[in-house]
């Protein structure tokens, strides 16, 4: 009888040291961890955007002014970077944000304690999801294309960036549109954000700070008087993209912690 | 008091207290509901939707939905019913730029299509309802539409035998305006179109069910505005709005609202009615294309009788000057597409290839009266 009371007994010490959560995606036996809120904060000037309904037309380069209607953002490889070069996954692993609307904001659980060097994502996804069928994900999964409306239907593929917005050459001249829909498989971009924050305690929070306007203000400016459109597609569409993306690396930043 | 009045006290204490709840009828055997599997609504083609998680679907409820749908009885002259208006030969739409209601008064805007509304985020078109069980008391209670007012429709359902009936069969409940709600849900999201040969071609890789000229229309749709020299473009750029397998756009900044430049200036405030705010008077739900060419009149006020008209709007027609115009329509300049008219006849082939004909006569969606 002892034998099996010890068996017994062992079977509910193992059963009992499962991961108690697997929404940090790191998995193994139960360690100190804790929570990431993970926040991608829209700016325009290095400022926050404005509600919805209270837009007003920021400066940007070039003498023009821009406002930002639609801001959509689609990752994968979501990722803490230890300080021994491991990840720590953020859920799956990807995520769809919608900056300019209310899907921002995102809680991360069982993240392990310790020190961490950055933050990394992929903006786009591998060759196999993104030329995959898509309604394979759950109805709520980021990259369930009812819930996100970024896929390019029977072209294939997944919409990686949406931007889109108005402009002013004149505060009182009449706004122009501009639309930059970032797609394909070469505009696929890693971002890696310096950090450094020491996980401890219950919960922390990770903001990540987007200023739009520098998309269009880095190394190559876009007036986009001359060119507001690229839906990656097309001699000038592609290469209008690359200086789009090539600017976009500079108007990430991580400011809170 | 003795110990036999005590505990006779008690026994009916206790079988008092375990009395159904209010609304609840005695037992009658007839609850014994039948679940339906989602996956025996949804195709696969098109994913699975969000589903309330409190209100599964069963065969009773699906059909008590149907019965409240198509039963005149829910308006206050009990001349109208839900089906009046959105008619299923027409989609669930209506031929008619705003329909006939209570003593002829008309609807403020026209009768939006039913059908595939398990994937939609909001409802009308102005998107100011977010579930079904909310939106069915908005029609039956309009003053121009059923005019009923909710304590006349719930003893209105209580003294018929049939709902009776039914609501015990569904809900194991008589019959009250909650379940009612819940029923006409269930109803509502069980009703799918996937058969057009739209569907079929779909994503893209099934060329033969289209037609030369539905293909050439095909590639029209899903083209890109790029204007050559000569000011041609070979793409319209309808799938921004129109995309995916369900032809439209369910993420409201993507397109899935939209100004698509009717007017110069907002005249039906539509979504900006509700919120009152500047960026959204004058845009509206974009709407599904399938079965497009059977639910005329278009637009929120039935304004284009064809869908001819409608290709005209947006080949040559599209006021750019309005403040709230979709940046994807715009960002190309300010300039019309001028479509020749190959192109105009080649987007109308593939647009009418959109029609899921057995959807129009399922005789799961039909009256069953």
């Amino acid at each position: 009888m002892k034998k099996y009371i010890l068996i017994a007994a062992l079977a509910i010490f193992i059963t009992s040291c499962e991961p108690d959560d697997t929404d940090g995606g790191s998995g193994g036996w139960s360690s100190p961890s804790s929570e990431i809120e993970l926040a991608f904060i829209g700016q325009i000037a290095d400022e926050p955007l404005p509600p919805k309904g209270q837009d007003i037309y920021k400066d940007k380069s070039y003498g023009e002014s821009m406002l930002i209607t639609n801001w959509s953002l689609l990752m994968s490889n979501l990722a803490l970077v230890k300080e021994n070069g491991d990840t720590v996954q953020l859920g799956d692993g990807y995520q769809w944000a919608d900056i300019r609307g209310t899907r921002n904001v995102f809680n991360y659980k069982g993240i392990p304690q310790g020190k961490y060097i950055g933050l990394q994502f992929t903006m786009g996804l591998d060759s196999a999801t993104n030329h995959g069928n898509p309604q394979v994900w759950p109805s709520d999964h980021p990259l369930n294309p009812n819930l996100n409306g970024l896929h390019w239907g029977w072209a294939g593929g997944y919409i990686f960036q949406a931007f889109d917005g108005r402009y002013k050459v004149n505060e009182t001249d009449p706004s122009g549109s501009f639309s930059f829909h970032t797609a394909t498989m070469q505009f696929v971009t890693r971002y890696f954000l310096p950090l450094e924050i020491s996980v401890e305690g219950s919960k922390h929070r990770i903001a990540v700070r987007i200023n739009g306007d520098r998309f269009f203000g880095g190394a190559q400016s876009i007036k986009l008087a001359d060119k507001s459109v690229s839906h990656s597609e097309g001699t000038d569409d592609e290469q209008l993209m690359r200086v789009f993306l090539d600017n976009s690396l500079y108007a990430f930043r991580i400011e809170e912690q | 008091m003795n110990r036999l009045s005590f505990l006779i006290a008690v026994i009916i204490l206790v079988f008092t207290s375990c009395t159904k709840e209010d609304g609840a009828v005695p037992d009658t055997g007839m609850y014994k509901p039948t679940l339906v599997d989602p996956e025996d609504i949804f195709p696969k083609e098109f994913g699975m939707p969000l589903l309330p998680k409190d209100n599964p679907f069963t065969e009773e409820g699906i059909q008590l939905g149907r019965m409240l749908f198509y039963d005149p009885i829910l308006s206050i002259d009990s001349s109208i019913s839900c089906g009046s208006c959105h008619r299923q030969e027409y989609a669930f739409a209506e031929p008619l730029d705003k329909s006939f209601g209570f003593l002829g008064l008309r609807s403020s805007r026209s009768a939006m299509p039913l059908f595939n509304l398990a994937y939609h985020h909001s409802y009308f078109w102005d998107t100011r309802v977010k579930t079904l069980r909310e939106l069915v008391f908005e029609p039956i209670q309009a003053h121009n539409e059923m005019a009923m007012t909710l304590p006349t429709l719930r003893e209105r359902l209580k003294r018929n035998k049939r709902y009776v009936e039914y609501f015990n069969k569904a809900f194991n409940h008589e019959p009250n305006l909650h379940d009612m709600s819940l029923a006409m849900e269930q109803f509502l999201l069980s009703i799918v179109s996937k058969d057009s040969r739209f569907n079929q071609f779909f994503p893209g890789d099934n060329l033969q069910v289209l037609s030369q000229s539905e293909l050439r229309g095909a590639f029209i749709f899903r083209g890109l505005v790029e204007f050559d020299a000569n000011g041609k473009t070979k793409g319209a750029d309808c799938f921004h709005c129109h995309g995916g397998e369900l032809a439209q756009q369910l993420n409201a900044s993507m397109g899935g609202v939209a100004s698509n430049g009717l007017d110069p200036e907002p005249v039906d405030l539509g979504v900006g009615g509700i919120t009152n705010q500047n960026q959204d008077m004058g845009t509206f739900k974009a709407p599904s294309l399938l079965n497009i060419a059977v639910t005329a009149p278009y637009m929120h006020d039935g304004r284009f009788k064809t869908l001819e008209e409608v290709i005209d709007h947006y080949s040559d027609g599209v006021n750019f000057e309005n403040p709230n115009i979709h940046p994807q329509m715009a960002a190309h300049g300010g300039q019309q597409l001028n479509l020749t008219q190959q192109q105009k006849e080649d987007l109308l082939a593939f647009l009418k290839s959109m029609t899921d004909s057995s959807f129009l006569v399922n005789p799961a969606y039909a009256n069953p009266f």
